[in-house]
Parts: structure tokens; C-alpha cells; sequence
């Protein structure tokens, strides 16, 4: 719904010339406030534990950046542990990766994340792959399940967790998506697209 | 090579006091030296340094007594994740008849190695610098005697250039710079090595080179400890930090060197701004220097996200 709204008001906009930014910009306002409170988070509750500081100084430097992107409107820290809380803008796209990248670009890295997702009903088994919610997840160390509704997984991709554990998880699988964390022919082509990112979680 | 005479007390008592301070976490924001850690990519950091030079009382021509001043603003900016830039400048009244600018450097480290753990790292970089200073180098116009020929002494004045064959790159030479350095952080503990080349060429309007030292090799070794506050709740708190460094350089193919220690404190404002307070001095070594000892006070501000 948001993408057709989204294009009806491109082409809208593309009407109105310069003389009328001003107004054009109270109608995105207006739009944009009115359906964030229809539109759907697929995500929520994130939680991360920075890895490699003890300072404040330092662990500032996360906030401020994290604080920074767009589908974030808050985060709260726990000082004691380096833990993150983040809250999310309603109705903007999440991009797991962009965090895991603003916390490196502060000079540090990600130990552990977690975070609920609102699954579409899938049956999981360990070391598969299967689509929801328009992303790809890839299940290790997982037993066969059903999941439906919101369900917390952590991440097991080399940018979000130490160095040593990556290694542990890399043994969890044959496949070659764990390196390269898009998808290929070892995802079982014809049901993926080839080269989409495909995040690796457990429960 | 002559012994270094260390003063093993001083260095020792201040070693015991780290060791058994029981204190909860370590910190390398050190204050003579640069940990292998960077600042955030996008970070803005200036500097204001005011260094108080008490001159060296052992060196011909020398002044005993006389305190050199200097300042040197600085500003630091975090290029990528891995890179961060810094360029200073320097004033000073040092061998100058008043206050003025004396040079600038700029300064680059890379970081290429970097292993994270919970309330853990070690990182490995390196860096160069690079110093141009105009710093006159003159301290003293002496009165040389010389004979007429007729029995009689002719007094005539002479310039006397200082000799120091330390190479100081933060105002009193231009030089080059190039090293590597280890950053570990253990539980309750942060350590740093360094580990560089040093040189210098003349300074600017300056053809003489004052010293036959122009290689030298520098290193260092820095140890921090945050004491306050004892348990993290809030960005706002003030942090005590207490820092102890050795650093020193030995002349490449000559018999001379230094070693010297420093013990700093260190107080961190709303996690962002901070002053530092060190005395740096000489330990051991038989290098001929300027100053054997250095006051060292400095507040730093730090912008996050500098630019949008």
C-alpha cells in the first residue's frame, strides 16, 4: 500500500514546480505522519551488545551514530554491559546492516544482536532457508518448527557476532551464503533469487 | 653507551600504585601517546595543548632556570573507520625573543588490524607524521674572545646553535615520523606499545642541521585506568582516568639516548570533552636535550557526527 501511495505522490509531485515546494513539502508531511500510522514494522526490538570498549566516551560515539539513521528514532543504552536498545521509526524501512556498519564506523563492532521479526506462517528446520515478510532467513541451530507472528531470533552473521563465535557458525553449515551472506545456487535456486541478502538466525 | 641512571624508585612506586589500585576498567585516551584506536569516522576533535618547558640546565649555553611556553591547537577528524587525520600548529617562546607561530604537522593513522571481544580489543596501526617548524633554534647570543694579534682580546658576539639531539617533532623541529602501534585492552586493563622511526631536516630558514643525531629510533609503552566513576549509570558522569607512559628514543648508530615517564590524570565531561594533566620527565638517558622535563595541560572537545 505505502510503495502505491509512495508512487501516486512521485507523479503527483512531479506536477508542481519549485514555486510550490513549500506546500509540497507540508503534503509529504502530512502523508508521510498520516499512513507511518498504518504501515506495518517488520521489526522490532532491537537489541545489540557493542563489543570492544569500556568507556563511555566510547560507547557515545555508538549512540550518537546508531542515533543517526533513519529508521531509528531512539536508543537507550544499558552503560554497564554496552547493551543498546534501539527503537525504531514506524513505517521506515529497517536495514540490520546499516547498525552492524554505524557501530564500525565508530571504531567498534557488533558482539550480539537480536531482534524480534513478524514471521509469515513458515515451517523452519535447521540449516534451511525460507522466505518471509520479503526477506530471506537462513535457520541454524535450529529444531523443525512452525513459526507465525513475532518471534526473537539472534544473528549469527560474521558482522554480528565476535570473530571467534563466526568461526563456531561457519561450522554450522556447507553452504557458501554463510561467507558471502547473499544468496547463490546453494540456497536452492528457483525458489531465491540469486544475490539477495540472506541473513542467517537462530532461536 | 653510558648506563642510563633510571630512577628506579619514582618508576617502581608509581608501577605499585597501578598494580594494586584495584581498579574497575582501563582506558588508552592516553596523553603523550596515540593508541592503535582511532577516533569515530566523522568524529571532529579539537585540541588545545599548553606545554611549560622547564630548559635543561646541563647543555652549554643553556639558561638554567628559564621555562620555555608553548601552544599547540589541534585538530583531529576521522576520515574513514580505519583513518584518521590530525594537523596542529605551534607557538612558543622557546629560543625566540617573544611568542610567535613556529610550524605545523600533520599526522595520519591507519588502523589495519583490529580484534573485538565483550569489554575487550587489540588493534594494530600505523602512522606517519610529518613537522615543519621555523623554530629559530638560537638561544644565546655568546661573547666570543679572539685575539688581535697585538696581545689584545676583541670581544665579538656569536650565535650559538642549540644542540639537542632529541628529536622533537611538536614544535622544535621539522621532521618525519613513521611507526607502528599495539593497542591491547585486558578486563581492567589497557596497554600500548610503540614502536617508530624518527628524522629531521633543517628547519625552515634554517640551513644548519644542529645536531649529528638525524635518525633515531622512538618507543613507548602507556598504561591507563579509569578510577571514577566505579560503575557506569550515565553519560553526564565525569570520568577519572589515571595514565602512566614511558617513552624514549635512541640514536640510530650513535651511543646515545633517553628514557622518560610520565604520570597523568585525566577528567572526562558528558562523555565528550576532557582535560589531561601530565608532567613528563626525564628517567634515564644521556641524550643532550632541551628539556628534560615537560608540564603537559590540555582540553579536548569532541564533535560526534561532525558533518551530516
Amino acid at each position: 500500500m505505502v510503495l502505491v501511495l509512495k508512487f501516486t505522490l512521485s507523479n503527483l509531485f512531479f506536477l508542481f514546480r519549485k514555486k510550490y515546494m513549500f506546500m509540497k513539502l507540508i503534503f509529504l508531511f502530512l502523508s508521510v505522519s498520516f499512513f507511518s500510522h498504518f504501515s506495518m514494522g517488520q521489526y522490532r526490538n532491537i537489541e545489540l551488545q557493542a563489543a570492544g570498549l569500556t568507556c563511555s566516551l566510547c560507547s557515545n560515539a555508538i549512540q550518537k551514530a546508531l542515533k543517526g539513521l533513519p529508521f531509528v528514532s531512539g536508543v537507550r543504552t544499558e552503560l554497564k554491559s554496552n547493551m543498546f536498545m534501539i527503537d525504531l521509526r514506524p513505517g521506515v524501512d529497517v536495514n540490520l546492516d546499516m547498525i552492524s556498519l554505524k557501530v564500525e564506523e565508530a571504531g567498534f563492532s557488533v558482539g550480539k544482536l537480536s531482534v524480534e521479526i513478524k514471521f509469515d506462517a513458515v515451517q523452519i528446520k535447521n540449516d534451511a532457508h525460507v522466505q518471509s515478510a520479503g526477506h530471506i532467513f537462513h535457520f541454524l541451530a535450529v529444531k523443525p518448527q512452525k513459526i507465525e507472528g513475532w518471534q526473537k531470533v539472534k544473528l549469527m552473521d560474521k558482522s554480528f557476532v565476535l570473530s571467534a563465535e563466526a568461526k563456531k557458525n561457519q561450522k554450522l553449515t556447507t553452504m557458501n551464503c554463510y561467507k558471502t551472506g547473499v544468496t547463490a545456487d546453494c540456497c536452492g535456486m528457483g525458489s531465491f533469487p540469486k544475490g539477495k541478502r540472506i541473513f542467517h538466525v537462530t532461536i | 653507551m653510558s648506563p642510563y641512571k633510571l630512577n628506579y624508585t619514582k618508576c617502581l612506586s608509581l608501577l605499585f600504585l597501578f598494580y594494586f589500585s584495584g581498579i574497575l576498567q582501563a582506558q588508552e585516551l592516553y596523553i603523550i601517546t596515540d593508541p592503535a584506536s582511532n577516533i569515530p569516522k566523522n568524529a571532529l576533535s579539537l585540541r588545545l595543548n599548553t606545554m611549560l618547558m622547564p630548559m635543561g640546565q646541563n647543555m652549554e649555553g643553556m639558561k638554567p632556570g628559564e621555562t620555555g611556553f608553548r601552544i599547540s591547537p589541534e585538530l583531529a577528524y576521522g576520515v574513514t573507520k580505519n583513518l584518521m587525520v590530525k594537523t596542529a600548529v605551534y607557538a612558543s617562546d622557546m629560543f625566540q625573543p617573544a611568542f610567535r607561530f613556529e610550524g605545523a604537522s600533520v599526522y595520519a593513522k591507519y588502523r589495519f588490524y583490529s580484534r573485538d571481544d565483550f569489554h575487550k580489543h587489540f588493534r594494530v596501526a600505523g602512522f606517519g607524521k610529518l613537522a615543519l617548524s621555523r623554530n629559530p633554534y638560537v638561544i644565546e647570543r655568546m661573547v666570543m674572545h679572539e685575539n688581535d694579534g697585538s696581545g689584545g682580546n676583541v670581544p665579538h658576539e656569536q650565535l650559538v646553535f642549540n644542540g639537542s639531539d632529541e628529536q622533537m617533532l611538536a614544535g622544535n623541529h621539522s621532521g618525519w615520523q613513521v611507526g607502528v602501534v599495539a593497542t591491547q585492552l585486558v578486563n581492567k586493563l589497557a596497554l600500548s606499545g610503540t614502536v617508530s622511526g624518527i628524522g629531521r631536516f633543517n628547519n625552515t630558514g634554517y640551513p644548519i642541521l644542529p645536531s649529528d643525531v638525524q635518525q633515531s629510533l622512538e618507543y613507548s609503552f602507556s598504561a591507563g585506568y579509569l578510577l571514577f566513576p566505579r560503575q557506569y549509570d550515565s553519560y553526564g558522569q565525569t570520568n577519572l582516568n589515571l595514565y602512566v607512559e614511558w617513552m624514549g628514543q635512541q640514536a640510530f648508530g650513535k651511543p646515545t639516548g633517553f628514557l622518560d615517564m610520565a604520570p597523568a590524570i585525566q577528567l572526562i565531561f558528558n562523555s565528550k570533552s576532557r582535560i589531561d594533566l601530565g608532567y613528563r620527565f626525564q628517567v634515564g638517558g644521556n641524550m643532550r636535550r632541551f628539556n628534560e622535563q615537560q608540564w603537559l595541560l590540555r582540553f579536548e572537545y569532541n564533535w560526534l557526527q561532525a558533518f551530516k
